[in-house]
């Protein structure tokens, strides 16, 4: 393609055009009223800046109950700083065993589907996939306000629960009947927790009808799949899984809910009913079919993004970009047929655990093809190592290690040691939490401009990344070693065990590692709102690259696009050596003079 | 006895088949810390030798030609074949012959235990051998065993889901609500150890202790034989709460 001669007649390019395409993308006028402007848009930008603060609140909720999570761990029977002080007077400030139950239950519960979730899929999910796609909106508007204040409703109910008698739930984050049920949590802590999975389940089931629909119907003329930013293609299967599995997740937790206040028996068995009763483990399977392709939920946006960042800012292609694709789809595929091996020590069926063990192993093969697609990436680049370049290569270290701690944990006999232990907490914090949050933030750098029109700050960017991957690093490897060293997890006092009390000293660097984690992300906070206020003006593309975003005013208009983009390349090309005085190509941008026919060729 | 690295970290192994868990860790690790150190040389190399320099530019591929879908699957491939493959090889081997290999010589001992929120019942069939009678002996977060004979435990959990957790034989299992799980070990040197709860169950989670005393032959069966003794004493045919047991589960 290098040696396209003039002398040469160029072939005409026909472009996929679906028939519907034009008639949906109306341009609508922007609303006026303060209201239906800021508060209730349709606008997926305003959604997705709503998401955006929505989820960083439930971050610094989440994240403050782990740095009290881990004081209690390393500086038993002293008091959390300031903090103690007003949430436990009658005790001196020392946190209760009750207290501390509530909080590691919430810290997940709040992390996962109250941070996590509403940061990568809500706010990025609703900003690129029209912006990358070359929409006007989503398919569904008033479908992604109802999602976005359905989720509000929910962390309303998550909120309220930390005031009602007894507190909130207190049994860990997947609330595992019996002790869920009236058997081991009375009070309407565990209700209200029910009441709001169950809403932001909902709330993610009308994100991902509108996000699938949106990505099949509303690409712009000749945006193939396969020319799609990988971006796009985490967060769709993203919307996939979530469309499939969430109701699982809402149909066991309205069984619970069907258990605590109306009085059936689905998952109560043992001394609290005398005659018939359920099963608690139907649950497990119940909670674990989802919870397994939940993981991907959460990772899949944040590979996808991290797949185009490396791309982006190693000015190279994306390296074997449909592999990294496909891979990515054969592994939302895997992620459904695995998930047993979380229920190794249930006392399932020996035939289901080795079945599940062989289906688990087999996810090493599109992981593998996808991190050696990274790497080949960076291969002679011409690497920028800007803020979110840095974030995205702290995704693929701490991915790396969280994935290889997954194999001690996929295999039957060293999970029975392992399991519910602390190397389980080191293993998916790693992969869910740190390199989910690397990658938020790896997001954040680099789409703030778009978003709001001005810069970060660099230089804090780049502190803020160095005093993030060192702490974080530190923290969950050390939760590894102190796991194959038999710490269970969820333990008020370890220190109750004998076997455990020479993990002292391990126990209180991890923490010290996790409280200098939270102070850094002042760094964060403080770069996030200076810019917000005062950051320097953002060019169109101040990052050089050619999606479809970076090709209107930051922050775009109402509409996005005046003009519905004519895409004509994929979205890494980077050094195309038929482009000349820049090193980038803009996905809708000809080259030279090549003729380009639109037509109603389908697909 | 087996020795392992960073030994100093964990509990004393006393059982036949802890090292099978240890052994497979290891090995996993081994290969997990090549393939990780693979990776982050790649990534830091990388980073080194393509930073972006005046006058170098990156050079053009897609990586889509055949050369690098033959490296990529083939590596993907050797990662599979060397790593995936051999645990599971492993660990289906450890499975068959220990963890669902269930003891059936006539010296095992059976143990029925049910935990409760937040302590360890814990019945053995007593002189009549069948669990659930009148002659049982009952203890409260104590379990003996002799040493070098198989010990094999069935479960169930009287409220909530508890995990028996027993960190010197590398052993777990969930006791559940509602039906009978099953796990076994051996010890193979005497001594007491503690027996955790290692799934969440309730605010008292980490108080749930156990003992577990691994004694001499000998001393098991002097203990057995007065505890039998005191459970015919204790027995009271009117308390429908002491037969909390059930059938043998094999």
């Amino acid at each position: 393609m290098g040696d396209a001669t003039m002398s040469k007649p160029v072939p005409v390019r026909h472009l996929h055009v679906g028939p519907e395409f034009h008639a949906e993308q109306h341009i609508h006028p922007e609303p006026t009223s303060f209201l239906s402007r800021y508060v209730f848009s349709k606008d997926h930008k305003v959604i997705a800046k709503q998401f955006l603060w929505y989820g960083l609140f439930f971050l610094v909720m989440g994240g403050v109950m782990a740095m009290m999570i881990r004081w209690q761990i390393a500086f038993p029977g002293t008091a959390f700083p300031v903090l103690g002080q007003l949430l436990w007077p009658q005790s001196g400030g020392v946190m209760p065993p009750q207290s501390y139950a509530a909080f590691f239950t919430m810290h997940g519960t709040l992390m996962i589907f109250f941070a996590i979730t509403p940061i990568l899929i809500g706010a990025f999910g609703n900003l690129l996939i029209p912006l990358m796609i070359g929409a006007r909106d989503m398919a569904f508007p008033t479908l992604n306000l109802m999602s976005f204040w359905t989720n509000v409703l929910a962390g309303l109910c998550m909120i309220v629960s930390f005031f009602v008698p007894m507190g909130p739930a207190a049994g860990g984050w997947q609330s595992y009947p019996t002790l869920s049920t009236l058997v081991g949590s009375p009070g309407h802590g565990q209700t209200l927790w029910i009441l709001g999975i169950f809403l932001t389940g909902s709330a993610s089931i009308m994100g991902a009808v509108n996000y699938i629909t949106t990505v099949v119907r509303l690409r712009a003329p000749g945006m193939g799949y396969f020319q799609m930013p990988l971006s796009v293609w985490g967060i769709w299967l993203t919307a996939i899984l979530n469309a499939l599995f969430v109701p699982v997740l809402a149909a066991g937790v309205l069984l619970l809910f069907l258990d605590r206040v109306f009085g059936s028996h689905f998952f109560l068995a043992g001394a609290s009913i005398t005659k018939g009763g359920g099963d608690p483990v139907l649950y497990q399977h119940l909670f674990w079919i989802f919870g397994h392709p939940e993981v991907y939920i959460l990772i899949l946006p944040a590979w996808g993004i991290v797949s185009d960042l490396l791309s982006f800012f190693s000015r190279k292609p994306a390296f074997g970009y449909k592999a990294t694709a496909l891979s990515m789809s054969v592994i939302t595929l895997l992620s459904m047929v695995v998930y047993g091996h979380h229920m190794f020590v249930v006392g399932m069926s020996p035939l289901l655990s080795q079945g599940f063990m062989t289906l688990t192993m087999l996810i090493s093969i599109p992981s593998a093809v996808f991190f050696l697609n990274w790497l080949g990436t960076m291969w002679r680049g011409s690497i920028r190592f800007a803020t979110p370049m840095l974030f995205s290569l702290g995704v693929v270290f701490v991915f790396g290690l969280g994935g290889l701690t997954g194999l001690h944990l996929g295999a039957i006999s060293s999970d029975i040691y392992l399991h519910d232990s602390y190397f389980v907490i080191g293993h998916f914090h790693l992969t869910m939490a740190a390199s989910v949050l690397l990658g938020a933030f790896a997001a954040i750098y680099f789409w703030f401009p778009k978003m709001f029109g001005k810069m970060m700050n660099e230089t804090l960017g780049k502190w803020h990344f160095w005093l993030t991957i060192i702490p974080i690093t530190i923290v969950f490897c050390g939760m590894l070693v102190v796991g194959y060293a038999g710490m269970q997890r969820r333990l008020y006092n370890y220190e109750a065990y004998e076997f455990l009390k020479h993990l002292h000293p391990i126990n209180v660097w991890i923490t010290r590692a996790a409280l200098l984690l939270g102070a850094s992300q002042f760094l964060f906070v403080g770069n996030f709102l200076s810019s917000l206020i005062s950051g320097k003006k953002a060019a169109e593309n101040p990052w050089e690259v050619g999606t479809l975003e970076w090709t209107i005013p930051s922050p775009p208009p109402h509409h996005n696009y005046d003009e519905i983009p004519v895409v004509l390349h994929g979205p890494h090309e980077f050094n195309n050596p038929a482009v000349t005085g820049k090193d980038w190509l803009a996905q809708d941008e000809p080259i030279g003079d090549e003729p380009v026919a639109l037509g109603a060729v389908g697909n | 006895m087996h020795q392992w690295p960073f030994s100093w970290l964990t509990t004393v192994d006393v059982s036949r088949d802890g090292w099978r868990a240890e052994a497979l860790f290891w090995y996993t690790t081994l290969l997990c810390v090549i393939a990780f150190a693979l990776v982050t040389f790649a990534l830091v190399y990388s980073s080194w030798k393509y930073r972006a320099r005046p006058g170098v530019k990156a050079l053009y591929t897609h990586g889509t030609d055949r050369k690098s879908f033959a490296v990529t699957g083939i590596l993907a491939a050797l990662v599979f074949v060397t790593i995936d493959m051999n645990l599971v090889r492993v660990s289906q081997a450890d499975v068959k012959e220990y963890t669902y290999n269930w003891p059936v010589s006539p010296d095992t001992v059976r143990i029925e235990v049910m935990p409760q929120q937040w302590a360890w019942n814990i019945r053995y069939a007593g002189p009549d051998g069948v669990f659930n009678t009148a002659d049982d002996v009952v203890t409260l977060n104590e379990m003996r065993v002799p040493v070098g004979r198989p010990v094999m435990l069935n479960l169930k959990a009287k409220d909530v889901i508890h995990s028996f957790y027993i960190p010197n034989f590398r052993l777990k299992q969930d006791a559940n609500p509602g039906y009978v799980t099953r796990t076994w070990f051996q010890a193979l040197q005497p001594g007491n150890f503690e027996i955790a709860c290692s799934q969440m169950c309730g605010w008292a989670h980490y108080k749930m202790k156990g003992d577990l005393i691994v004694e001499p032959e000998a001393d098991f069966e002097r203990w057995m034989k007065e505890a039998e003794g005191d459970a015919k004493r204790r027995f009271d045919p009117a308390d429908r709460e002491q037969l909390w047991g059930w059938e043998w589960v094999q």
